[in-house]
């Protein structure tokens, strides 16, 4: 690499747009141009896909991707910058980084850039005539990828103005109806095709609700044009399908306001390949951090993070990664203390974006995390004094050890789970929830393998009023259901989408989705008293699909039909697909779930919507956790006590310069409100008092309910779910005005603050001095001694009110702060 | 800023709102909330559609009203469906309405009747008269997050000024409060439990006097709504509140200046406004109905509906958008049979003796009230029920569920007044001209408040989702 090929390749780029990074990159190659080895910023090769290129037929084009290789290991999308030229212009031309043929014969492209220069063959036939076009395969994306068959659009379920398309286009046949016969066929007119309602529609050349969807000069234009002048065919049936799709680059990291060409490749099943770069859909999940438009090239914005763009042909879907690491990031990145192999991967991430960690957190505020996160429960003053005045070094882990070992752990995580499987006293009955529920926290005080108790609920029968378990199967009672829940509760696939129609994301069918349900199909229920049934197999049964009435194979998700579903209860043969150690989504939605309850947010969100197109943030260590839960023998208190463990988990809340916006990397720990039994339960422990709950004994917490319809404004007002989704999203933290009021005015919280018998009360009559009093009132609420401004604060209040009423204002004031509200 | 994967939750909160409109993201409209798509087009200089509307007050008639014998009489109909009231003259010549609504006749002038809406969504859906999303439910007693939002929850997602009182206040208490069960459509749904509304507690009660309940001798049910733990406890002043709010307020500063995390800021704000409700006199007073003349209490009507319409009012003067008051059905909390509209038995004497006298007088009081004090020109009034009756009389001289057809009142800011729009067929069982859809109801309502019909609101997914589900606004019914 010379002098001259960099200054040439500043020459080149001067022309474009891209002159920040342009200038960045000719400043630093300057500055150590007189150094021995190659700049960092040098480029040392020039990479060129696809390596040899056919174009079969006079519509077909090739888009490129060019690329060039720095000396540092950085990689830079040159496709619209190099120069192309062909030897005969005759037989293909090339625009805009692609390449498109113009008659046939064979000839070669060179690509030349920063001096490097790259030759590849190209080979153009059948120019002649149009390739015969393949409704399904050609038509179908286009319709896909104009929008014309989106659920607001032609494709929702009642069409648009009298013309309905099956969504996303999972019904070809339909669809070809819709379009060739339907309306009495006036939408396509062959003896004219330019003529076709279609076509006037789609351009706006006749009034479109939807607007211009194409040009007239535009490839898709002359598609449809073609396929009608063709008269319109269905295609061969044993056309090749599309059986993949490949992306490429799969993951670049970018620099702000750069440029980067997607490359689509469709795989037929045939094995043939073909460049369906334009005729993609592009969709990102983060438009600021990165934009894509239609034809696959992606924009990166001033903003630094991370953007997923979604590829979608046919139904096939890939995802291109790309990150865009902040621009003030560390010159030299330090190295960081590590517990565990969690820090590692998760400091991997951070170095790549540029950002550093918090500190840890101090002992007061890891312990009341730890408590909290793990049993729903305060840490009691003398606790926090024990743990404060421990010396220690490796206290931290011992606690972590007794607090798991607590009564309250199955409490806290029956509760959560709970959420999940549904156990709504309302639908299940008094002895139905309480059977389920008790399953549960049994389940949990065991520590039971994950796996273990997901099989006995999964093929659970008998007498509801004695096994618990089946009750989940009185919550949940078609099989249609049954296969969404457990879907979505244990695998994290959302296959309810494929209930209808295609999956929008993924690959799944409304076939995936029956063939999923077969297993519950042969399920029935037998009322024995009110609010018990007894459950059962009665023998399997064939399901079939609604629309068409075929028969659908019963088979899990991406597996075989089991050979003896006549002969055993296939949910069985479910449950064993499930757990097994290489079922995809088992121990990574497990994973994935505990990793969301401690650090506030999941590696992938929602927590259970688990597919290719909604990457991981971190795909690494989620692939790390749900290999040791599995290694472990899905013994769950296992995963946690690595989480706990990490100094990830125990990172101080307070953010630095760096990761003060970052809120999906782990930087700092992610504060996070109580959820509503916890609060509760907080609230009279920190006033020492104990909530009356309605046909309980005293001093039940509110964790250990099984009744989730139990009456208490409070419980409804912070946010306690009705249970109806399979889900933990029915929970909410969102802050209300109800709740402020109530922490603020309510007599229930005022009479806690003032019992008798409460916390205030017992200080005052031990004739306890103001600072003790504080002191007290801080470990109890806070789980820390008070800090210098709230003993100057206690200090004013102190000394204008009576000791007892100024006690009160504080442990009020206490409740209601943000360290007491929100674990942190 | 970072931004992060899957964000779709993230786009929910303002502070991200506000930063994607400084990154300069117009672009992305679509995914992205209201309030940056309503100041991007006040920075483009555009005009949003005016709306007439400062406020409305929805009166919700609980339990599918049987609008035939109110708004849509049909005297010529077989008796079977005829039923037992005749039609009398309205201020406007040619539009007829119920002999037992006088003061609704009076006002026929700034009204407008729509008879011809109906929805295929199920009885006793009440999801789709507050949404207009217009689909069947598994369960029409429950609801759920991932519910499109109802049209006060979209009023308080684009409210810009963080007010004392919220724009969506809900009355006298949560939907299905008086069955204890909790009705879907109110509520903020997949835009978020801080939009849903602020609702307010009852404690209806009947006199004590009171003969029991019997065919032709109601009770009236007494009451009005207020606050939860708004009123200030024993021994908690002001004074007291205030000092309290002092103390957290320094005590708290130090977490948030330090981590300044989203979580935080919203509660602040909730907390903030809780502070507000609990001090100031202006919020206070919206729900103080002593401060009122008895005699207009009087005319209102002492119910827990009347009194209800009356804060509505003080509400809508203290800048609340969007005001529901509820007629709900109030079987299992206090076992009257009478008060609710969803009369399979008896229609004729509850109508007669109690739903329609104290609907009427409500209704009258309302928009006298409003008239006199210049609000009518800018508060609409709208009385809906979730769906309606059957046109044939049951053996129990009752009406039974029916959602084909069935009618709507407006009145006030922005109506074309004295308009009948669409009609039923002899028998008020189909729509027979003009249907109407419950989101053509909601866009109309919308289009009145000056919200764009194509405003779009993002789902959990970050889609946009129309606020108007397919509706248009009745442009005819419009002034």
């Amino acid at each position: 690499m010379s002098r001259r090929s960099t200054s040439r390749f500043r020459r080149h780029f001067a022309g474009h747009c891209a002159l920040a990074l342009v200038a960045g990159l000719w400043a630093c190659a300057a500055a150590q141009g007189g150094d021995a080895g190659p700049a960092a910023t040098a480029i040392v090769s020039l990479g060129v896909e696809p390596c040899e290129i056919t174009l079969s037929g006079n519509n077909r084009q090739q888009q490129l991707l060019l690329t060039v290789h720095r000396a540092d290991g950085r990689l830079l999308d040159v496709t619209r910058l190099a120069e192309l030229s062909i030897e005969s212009p005759g037989v293909a031309r090339a625009v805009d980084g692609r390449l498109a043929a113009v008659a046939d014969g064979e000839t070669e492209l060179t690509v030349s850039h920063a001096g490097l220069e790259r030759r590849i063959p190209v080979r153009v036939q059948g120019c002649d005539s149009y390739p015969p076009v393949h409704f399904a395969n050609d038509v179908l994306p286009l319709f896909s990828k104009l929008g014309c068959n989106s659920g607001g659009c032609h494709g929702k379920a009642s069409g648009q103005n009298g013309f309905k398309l099956s969504v996303f286009g999972f019904d070809p046949a339909a669809d070809y109806d819709a379009i060739v016969k339907q309306a009495r066929g006036r939408r396509l007119f062959p003896a004219s095709p330019r003529h076709s309602l279609l076509l006037a529609k789609a351009t706006a050349r006749l009034p479109h609700g939807g607007g211009q969807r194409m040009a007239e000069d535009s490839g898709d234009y002359q598609l449809l044009l073609a396929w009608i002048a063709q008269a319109a065919p269905l295609g061969d049936d044993d056309a090749p399908s599309v059986a993949a799709i490949r992306v490429s680059p799969s993951q670049r990291v970018l620099a702000p306001s750069s440029q980067q060409q997607i490359l689509a490749t469709a795989v037929y099943s045939d094995g043939s390949l073909c460049d369906v770069t334009a005729a993609a859909t592009y969709t990102t999940n983060a438009p600021l951090v990165a934009d894509v438009q239609s034809g696959g090239l992606a924009e990166t914005g001033q903003v630094p993070g991370e953007a997923a763009i979604t590829v979608n042909y046919m139904g096939h879907v890939a995802v291109v990664a790309f990150q865009v690491p902040r621009p003030e990031a560390p010159a030299v990145y330090p190295d960081l203390p590590v517990h565990n192999p969690i820090d590692e991967l998760v400091w991997s991430k951070l170095r790549n974006m540029g950002i550093l960690p918090s500190e840890l957190a101090d002992d007061a505020t890891f312990l009341r995390r730890l408590y909290l996160d793990t049993i729903g429960t305060l840490p009691a003053p003398e606790e926090v004094r024990a743990f404060l005045s421990d010396p220690a070094p490796d206290k931290r882990g011992r606690w972590i050890e007794a607090v798991l070992a607590r009564d309250e752990y199955a409490d806290y995580w029956a509760l959560k789970w709970a959420d999940v499987l549904l156990v709504d006293r309302k639908q299940l009955g008094e002895r139905g929830a309480f059977e389920l529920h008790r399953w549960l926290r049994r389940q949990f005080a065991a520590n039971r393998p994950y796996d273990e108790w997901v099989q006995e609920l999964i093929t659970a029968g008998g007498n509801s009023a004695r096994e618990g378990p089946v009750n989940f199967f009185r919550a949940v009672r078609t099989p249609e259901e049954l296969a969404r829940n457990v879907s979505q509760a244990f695998l994290g696939v959302r296959i309810e989408c494929a209930h209808c129609h295609h999956h929008p994301f993924e690959k799944w069918s409304q076939t995936d989705f029956y063939g999923l349900a077969g297993f519950f199909s042969g399920i029935e229920r037998k009322t024995i008293s009110e609010g018990r049934e007894l459950v059962y197999h009665a023998g399997y049964r064939e399901t079939r699909l609604p629309l068409t009435g075929a028969v659908v194979p019963t088979r899990p998700l991406d597996g075989q039909v089991p050979s003896d579903l006549e002969t055993v209860d296939p949910r069985l043969r479910l449950a064993e697909w499930m757990t097994a150690p290489e079922n995809p989504w088992f121990s990574r939605l497990a994973a994935n779930r505990l990793w969301k309850h401690f650090l506030g947010r999941g590696l992938v969100e929602p927590e259970d919507d688990l597919r290719t197109t909604n990457p991981a943030t971190n795909e690494p260590l989620l692939d790390h956790l749900a290999r040791q839960l599995a290694a472990d023998g899905y013994d769950l208190k296992s995963l946690m006590r690595l989480i706990l463990n990490s100094r990830v988990y125990q990172l101080s809340s307070v953010p630095n310069d760096s990761n003060r916006d970052d809120e999906q990397n782990f930087s700092h720990y992610y504060v996070k409100r109580m959820p509503a039994e916890v609060l509760l339960d907080a609230i009279s422990q920190a006033t020492g008092t104990s909530e009356v709950l309605a046909g309980y004994p005293p001093g039940t917490r509110a964790i250990a309910l099984w009744d989730n319809r139990l009456p208490s404004y409070f419980l409804e007002i912070f946010g306690r779910p009705e249970r109806n989704s399979p889900c933990e999203c029915g929970r909410s933290s969102e802050p209300t005005i109800a709740q402020a009021l109530h922490l603020m005015n309510a007599p229930e919280v005022e009479q806690k603050i003032s019992s008798a018998g409460g916390s205030v009360a017992r200080l005052h009559d031990e004739h306890s001095d103001d600072a003790r009093i504080v002191e007290e009132l801080c470990l109890a609420a806070l789980g820390r001694r008070a800090t210098e401004r709230e003993i100057d604060v206690a200090r004013e209040l102190f000394s204008q009110a009576p000791r007892r009423e100024a006690a009160e204002d504080f442990l009020w004031t206490l409740l209601n702060s943000y360290d007491f509200l929100f674990v942190h | 800023m970072i931004t992060m994967l899957g964000s779709s939750r993230r786009c929910c909160d303002g502070w991200t709102r506000r930063e994607t409109l400084r990154a300069g993201a117009l672009t992305a409209l679509g995914g992205f909330g209201l309030p940056q798509f309503l100041a991007a087009r006040e920075a483009l200089g555009s005009t949003a559609p005016q709306g007439k509307a400062k406020s409305v007050i929805v009166l919700y008639l609980l339990g599918g009203a049987a609008s035939q014998d109110m708004y849509d009489l049909k005297p010529n109909a077989p008796s079977e469906v005829r039923g037992e009231f005749n039609p009398i003259d309205t201020a406007v010549p040619g539009i007829q309405v119920c002999e037992h609504l006088p003061q609704t006749a009076r006002w026929m002038h700034r009204s407008a009747i729509v008879r011809s809406v109906n929805h295929k969504a199920g009885c006793h859906n009440t999801l789709p008269s507050y949404t207009g999303y217009e689909e069947p439910l598994d369960n029409i007693v429950s609801t759920k997050d991932t519910y499109p939002p109802s049209m006060g929850s979209v009023c308080e997602y684009l409210s810009q000024q963080p007010g004392v009182l919220p724009a969506y206040v809900y009355m006298p208490c949560y939907l299905g409060w008086g069955q204890s069960i909790v009705r879907p459509g109110p509520y903020a749904g997949f835009l978020g439990r801080r939009y849903d509304p602020m609702f307010t507690e009852c404690n209806p009660h009947i006199d004590k006097d009171a003969p029991r309940e019997s065919p032709g001798h109601p009770q009236v049910l007494r009451g009005q709504p207020r606050i939860p733990d708004s009123v200030l406890g024993e021994g908690l002043t002001i004074d007291r509140l205030n000092s309290r709010r002092g103390l957290v307020e320094q005590i708290d500063q130090q977490l948030r200046l330090a981590e300044g995390q989203g979580a935080l800021d919203q509660y602040a704000r909730q907390r903030q406004r809780a502070f507000s409700l609990l001090t100031s006199p202006e919020a206070k007073a919206a729900f103080d109905l002593d401060a009122e003349d008895p005699k207009l209490r009087e005319r209102y009507g002492r119910t827990l509906f009347g009194e209800s319409a009356l804060v509505a009012r003080r509400l809508v003067e203290a800048g609340v958008r969007f005001v529901n008051v509820t007629w709900d059905c109030y079987w299992e909390r206090l076992q009257l049979q009478h008060d609710c509209w969803d009369t399979h038995t008896r229609n004729f004497p509850i109508m007669r003796e109690y739903n329609l006298p104290y609907l009427d007088l409500t209704y009258g009081a309302l928009l006298d009230d409003l008239d006199s004090r210049g609000m009518l020109d800018e508060t609409l009034v709208v009385v809906m029920s979730d769906f309606g009756r059957t046109p044939r009389i049951n053996g129990n001289g009752g009406r039974d569920h029916w959602t084909f057809c069935y009618s709507i009142l407006f009145a006030g800011a922005g109506i074309r007044g004295g308009t009948v729009y669409g009609a039923s067929d002899s028998q008020a069982a189909y729509v027979a001209d003009k249907p109407v859809s419950t989101a053509d109801i909601c866009t109309t309502i919308y289009q009145l408040l000056g919200i764009d019909p194509e405003t779009t609101v993002p789902d959990k997914l970050n889609r946009p989702v129309p606020i108007a589900h397919g509706g248009r606004p009745i442009h005819d019914i419009l002034a």
